[in-house]
């Protein structure tokens, strides 16, 4: 028989820290409008499913040049307002990385302080290009840095990539599912970009039933991407 | 997506308990890939249900579960089927394919659980959605906030109110539902009435364990134990103490929001019994916890378990219901108050709370070809069923919560209140009583002296 918590024993509400990142460079400037908006229906969703945002508590980051922390982990009551990205500039993976492990340390004692039973966190990643980080392998320190085994809050990978992506990187970041888009046209890149961010809201949506990191099936529009080494 | 008006989400059904799948043909998709359906859709041409289909076909056992749950309302009392063809989506056919049984008929939940929900970012609203306990289970700053109406506590009591009286209707008939989440249960938000959604899944006397975000059961952690009654005991006190208090959290701290004179009262400690025990089985029943909940709230019932006289009497639809139209007051002698069992309880109305065959039990609900589960006798072919001696099912009102919460006038007696026990106020008979025999005493003392004096002479 287990014990019962006694009254006074603190209740500790199980947390889901997820980012959002999204690659916001020059080549994503057609789908800026629709980024911005697909962004505004995810913050929605969340304000009208308390059961979804007491368990997941989203961050979004942007990265081109350099990253941009755009939403921080804050209690969605407490968000007065969401702001807009804009896409200009490189694809460099490896500040994003860094910005991200520094994001997660933080967010985490935040969470704690606040006396969440934290789970390990989940990045969503989105991007339509290859990383343009110099030299070209400087990005993989800094990602098996934040993937480092020592470092217990290391995060899950879930990628999408569409446009110009590559299925290789995309294979190298993920943890837990990949997904490249089947057509690379500019047409089919916005449906792309709107199937990523819906798979991604499903997959929080039931993750939040669950109570654990559920990882989307399928997502309408991309083949899933076969991970060697899957880590969960 | 439209929304609903009301229909008897049980008896309401009149096309068999198996339905092949092309007799359910697909209306409007409601949810696809969910949980372990495969699609919910409206059945094109009957308007108020639903269709679910499985992601798998049925095993055979689970097949017979199902079967088991359509047929049990057929063995309840009338008052019972009542309360399920309000509150809940009782599953009332199989959908067969093929041989196997591939999904299930239940009612949608009628149009008053629907709500429009202000979107903050995009300032939109959504369209009109089932309103989930989510959204009763939060701060009213925050409710209102989504341009929905702050619940009162009679919002909340009547919430709260109903929750134990479906979850006692379960207990009564073995039902283990197990899923008691945010999300299984709407209200409206006008009334604060409860309506409970997937009930296909339900298990007789236990089901298998299943997660229960944000209502785990300290008790039933073990994951490979089959969750039982005890465990809906648990589950349903702590959302009912959640929908009280608008508090989500910490269990404890949810009882420690409510009134003192709750807290302190029979059903606070029964509630903090639940809450507390250290063993399933010392958890009390929830017809016990529905028990007290109605002493506590209700004025009347509160002096018919104190040994008091009622204070008056109101017609309730032509049939005789205590209530003097006041809201709850504090009560302050809880503790020392004898509640009734929770299967000896007399609810007068709206929940039956005795269990089927007991003595009370004297309607019947139409059979309508379903396997009648019970040993009571059945009325004959084609005749009415007969009218219930007890009180009968009615449209139902919360328990009235504690005046000092929110000063009001006395309001005209309801015509709804709560089921409580019927009992003839005390003073006036005994008053009456007296009269009747002093009048030939007197009388008779007049003619005994008018005989002593005139006729013996003796004074």
């Amino acid at each position: 028989m287990t014990e019962n918590p006694s009254p006074g024993t603190a209740f500790k509400r199980k947390a889901l820290p997820a980012y959002l990142v999204l690659d916001t460079s020059g080549s994503m400037e057609p789908y800026e409008a629709l980024l911005n908006k697909t962004l505004l229906s995810i913050y929605d969703t969340l304000y009208v499913s308390p059961q979804v945002s007491e368990f997941v508590h989203l961050s979004v980051l942007s990265f081109s040049t350099m990253p941009h922390l755009v939403t921080p982990m804050t209690d969605i009551e407490d968000l007065e307002s969401l702001p807009s990205v804009s896409c200009s500039g490189l694809t460099n993976f490896g500040p994003m990385f860094d910005l991200l492990r520094e994001r997660i340390e933080s967010d985490l004692l935040m969470l704690r302080d606040a006396g969440a039973q934290v789970v390990r966190p989940v990045v969503f990643l989105l991007t339509d290009g290859i990383p343009t980080d110099e030299p070209d392998d400087a990005w993989l320190t800094d990602y098996q840095e934040l993937r480092d085994p020592s470092w217990k809050p290391r995060p899950q990978f879930i990628t999408y990539g569409f446009g110009q992506a590559s299925e290789a990187v995309l294979k190298r970041i993920s943890t837990a599912a990949a997904y490249l888009a089947e057509d690379a046209s500019e047409e089919a890149t916005a449906a792309a970009l709107t199937g990523a961010l819906t798979s991604m809201l499903n997959s929080l949506v039931a993750s939040a039933k669950s109570r654990r990191l559920e990882i989307p099936q399928a997502v309408k529009g991309y083949r899933s991407v076969p991970l060697d080494d899957v880590e969960f | 997506m439209t929304t609903q008006s009301a229909v008897n989400t049980w008896t309401g059904w009149t096309s068999g308990t198996v339905v092949r799948l092309p007799e359910v043909p697909e209306g409007a998709t409601l949810a696809e890939a969910k949980g372990e359906s495969r699609k919910v859709y409206e059945i094109d041409g009957r308007p108020g249900w639903l269709a679910k289909l499985y992601r798998q076909p049925l095993t055979a056992p689970e097949e017979d579960r199902l079967e088991a749950l359509i047929a049990l309302p057929s063995g309840m009392p009338e008052t019972d089927v009542a309360l399920l063809d309000r509150q809940t989506a009782w599953p009332v056919a199989r959908i067969v394919d093929a041989g196997r049984t591939v999904g299930v008929v239940m009612a949608r939940a009628p149009g008053k659980f629907f709500a429009t929900i202000r979107k903050r970012f995009s300032g939109d609203s959504s369209g009109p959605e089932p309103l989930p306990l989510d959204w009763l289970i939060a701060t009213n700053e925050s409710i209102a906030k989504r341009g929905l109406r702050a619940p009162d506590a009679a919002t909340r009591t009547r919430a709260g109110w109903e929750l134990l009286r479906i979850g006692a209707l379960f207990e009564r008939h073995h039902v283990v539902y197990a899923d008691w989440s945010y999300s299984n249960a709407f209200w409206d938000q006008d009334t604060g009435e409860v309506f409970v959604i997937d009930m296909d899944t339900c298990g007789i006397h236990r089901r298998e364990w299943i997660e229960s975000p944000g209502g785990e059961d300290p008790l039933f952690q073990d994951n490979s134990r089959p969750l039982t009654a005890y465990s809906d005991r648990y589950k349903v006190a702590l959302l009912a103490v959640r929908c009280l208090t608008g508090h989500r959290d910490d269990p404890h701290a949810a009882y420690g929001r409510l009134d003192p004179s709750v807290r302190e009262s029979g059903f606070g400690t029964e509630l903090h019994r639940m809450l507390t025990a250290t063993d399933p089985t010392d958890r009390p029943g929830l017809g016990e916890l529905l028990t007290a909940f109605e002493v506590c709230h209700v004025p009347q019932r509160r002096r018919a378990a104190d040994g008091s006289n009622v204070t008056g009497e109101v017609r309730v639809r032509g049939r005789a219901s205590r209530g003097g139209g006041r809201v709850d007051e504090p009560r302050e002698d809880a503790p020392g108050v004898e509640e009734p069992r929770g299967g000896e309880r007399d609810d007068g109305g709206g929940a039956a709370s005795a269990p089927p065959g007991a003595a009370n039990v004297t309607g019947w609900v139409p059979l309508r070809g379903r396997a009648r589960r019970s040993s009571g006798t059945p009325p004959a072919a084609g005749a009415r069923p007969q009218e219930p001696i007890g009180d009968q099912p009615r449209e139902t009102a919360p328990p009235r919560p504690d005046p000092r919460a929110r000063p009001r006038p006395a309001p005209a007696p309801p015509p709804d209140w709560p089921p409580v026990s019927v009992t003839r106020p005390r003073a006036p008979a005994r008053r009456w009583r007296l009269r009747r025999v002093a009048a030939p005493v007197a009388a008779g003392l007049v003619a005994a002296y008018l005989i002593a004096h005139h006729l013996l002479g003796w004074v």
